[in-house]
């Protein structure tokens, strides 16, 4: 059992994400953007952060740098559906600049649970 | 009357006196008619003089000068040709040489300004097929761009709506997912959540393709022997297609070098002969796939103004099955456009959106490969879907790419 980060601005995606990693006997937190992701890493312990790309406040890129910066140990799975202009290299980016697993949206149970649990100790 | 009156002397002694009278009259009238001839003939005299004078002016002076004149008036109406005598040697017949010379230097100015002008004419003719050439190749290029542009800003709108459409798949796809485990066998609504999820699946397959579409492919444009490509497509086509569909091939009579990315080119013949084949599921059907070479000249050029003229290969896949209608036709370069169901395979759409992709990377490029001597290579498709009916239908021959 792992305690699982889901940060999304969607609450149906963050919804159906902690249904599946539920499902799959893991305990799931929500943040809604990486301020609020932050936010709660700070004051809790996780085994891995499953966070979305595009998002106001805080976008997904810039929160992974600031928690490998912080918490460099800490496994951070990149995931997208691609940018609202069509722009599809943010995952590629996100692995670049530290990011340990990426999924494109609609990313399904399988490889989900597949990725995710490859990173967990 | 005249009187001589004279002294007779003899022996000196005055003997008397002679006195002789004459009357004038005689001689009066012989004078008369003497002085009256000598009028006469002085005045005939005078009239053979000035008739022989006016013989000899109307000779020497006047008719010269009337031909100078009639010669003037000749070369004023444009007559450059005319010349008058000049075979006097005096003024009036240097004058006559110098109007000759005069009108012969009129006549080369003519002639000179005559095919100056022809040269202007043919020159201006020359300038403005040049320019109308230009036109039309600016009208092609930008007809090209804004296509171009088109497509981008449709990329732009697919990867958007792809972001939006995958986000909203993600539940249907994970939640009827843990739906599906959760419920027991043989429950109702278990059914439902998988007939849920493989809608989600279809959905998703859908948006990967509005992704891919906005996506850069990248493209390597290489030097290649298409016959080598078309060999390799065939190889794969063979193991795949049922043996109830007769592959013919003609592909070595004509060797073509071409600049193309093999990759994308071989995707390109596999599409359309997986068209092919979905066209000939319920009959005994038959592919041809063929290597040629066209010369398209400047008459071809009206019929496909997107290749220029000059020695192309000519890549044709074709089957004997139904046909395209106009319709398919007119939309088989529309990126999203299929004819057939989701699911059911690669649609016609897919493989004519490879096109577009391969002719959007090659697009530009024209001018670098204009140096080789197959510059380009056109792909006559003469249907993903057949030639052996409705020949009318789809009788425009479509190259590819378009600016190879």
């Amino acid at each position: 059992v792992a305690k699982i980060l889901v940060i999304d601005d969607d609450a149906m995606v963050r919804f159906s994400l902690k249904s599946v990693l539920e499902h799959a006997g893991h305990e799931v937190v929500e943040a809604e953007n990486g301020v609020d992701g932050l936010s709660k890493i700070t004051g809790q312990s996780f085994d891995v952060v499953v966070t979305d790309i595009i998002m106001p406040e805080k976008e997904g890129v810039g929160t992974i740098i600031e928690m490998k910066t912080r918490f460099p140990s800490l496994p951070v799975i990149a995931i997208s559906g691609g940018g609202p202009d069509g722009y599809t290299g943010y995952l590629e980016t996100a692995r670049a600049l530290g990011a340990d697993g990426i999924l494109e949206k609609p990313v399904t149970p399988e490889i989900r649970l597949d990725t995710v649990e490859a990173c967990l100790p | 009357v005249l009187k001589v009156v004279t002294p007779i002397n003899i022996a000196r002694r005055h003997a008397g006196t002679i006195q002789i009278e004459f009357t004038t009259e005689v001689v009066d009238a012989k004078i008369f008619d003497a002085v009256k001839i000598s009028i006469t003939s002085y005045a005939l005299l005078m009239i053979l003089f000035a008739a022989v004078m006016y013989w000899v002016l109307r000779v020497i002076v006047v008719r010269p000068v009337a031909a100078l004149n009639t010669g003037v008036k000749k070369v004023a109406a444009g007559d450059l040709e005319h010349r008058v005598e000049a075979d006097q040697d005096d003024e009036l017949g240097e004058l006559a040489l110098a109007f000759n010379q005069m009108a012969e230097e009129l006549r080369k100015s003519e002639r000179k300004l005559v095919e100056t002008n022809k040269s202007l004419e043919a020159k201006v003719v020359e300038r403005t097929t040049e320019l109308l050439a230009e036109i039309q190749e600016h009208a092609r290029v930008e007809k090209d761009l804004k296509r171009h542009q088109r497509m981008e800003s449709l990329a732009g709108l697919a990867g958007g709506i792809a972001h939006n459409l995958n986000n909203l798949l993600q539940p249907i796809i994970l939640l009827s997912a843990v739906g599906i485990e959760k419920l027991p066998k043989g429950s109702k609504l278990k059914e439902d959540l998988e007939v849920i999820r493989e809608a989600g699946n279809r959905a998703s397959e859908l948006v990967n393709r509005l992704t891919e579409f906005s996506r850069e492919n990248p493209v390597e444009m290489k030097r290649e022997n298409l016959n080598e490509i078309v060999r390799e497509s065939l190889q794969m086509i063979r193991a795949s297609f049922p043996s109830s569909i007769e592959i013919k091939d003609d592909i070595d009579g004509f060797e073509a070098e071409i600049t193309a990315d093999a990759t994308q080119l071989q995707t390109v013949i596999l599409n359309l002969a997986s068209n092919a084949a979905d066209a000939l599921t319920d009959m005994p059907g038959v592919l041809d796939v063929s290597v040629d070479r066209i010369d398209v000249t400047e008459i071809d050029r009206e019929e496909t103004p997107e290749l220029r003229p000059g020695e192309y290969a000519k890549l044709r896949v074709s089957d004997n099955g139904k046909g395209m209608d106009e319709k398919t036709m007119r939309r088989i370069f529309d990126p999203f456009f299929t004819t057939k169901d989701v699911g059911k395979g690669t649609g016609l759409g897919d493989g004519l959106w490879h096109r577009h992709q391969t002719r959007r990377c090659h697009s530009g490029r024209e001018r670098a490969r204009a140096r080789f001597d197959f510059r380009s290579l056109a792909a006559c498709c003469e249907g993903a879907g057949g030639r052996q009916t409705n020949s009318n239908s789809y009788g425009k021959r479509i190259t590819w790419p378009r600016s190879w």
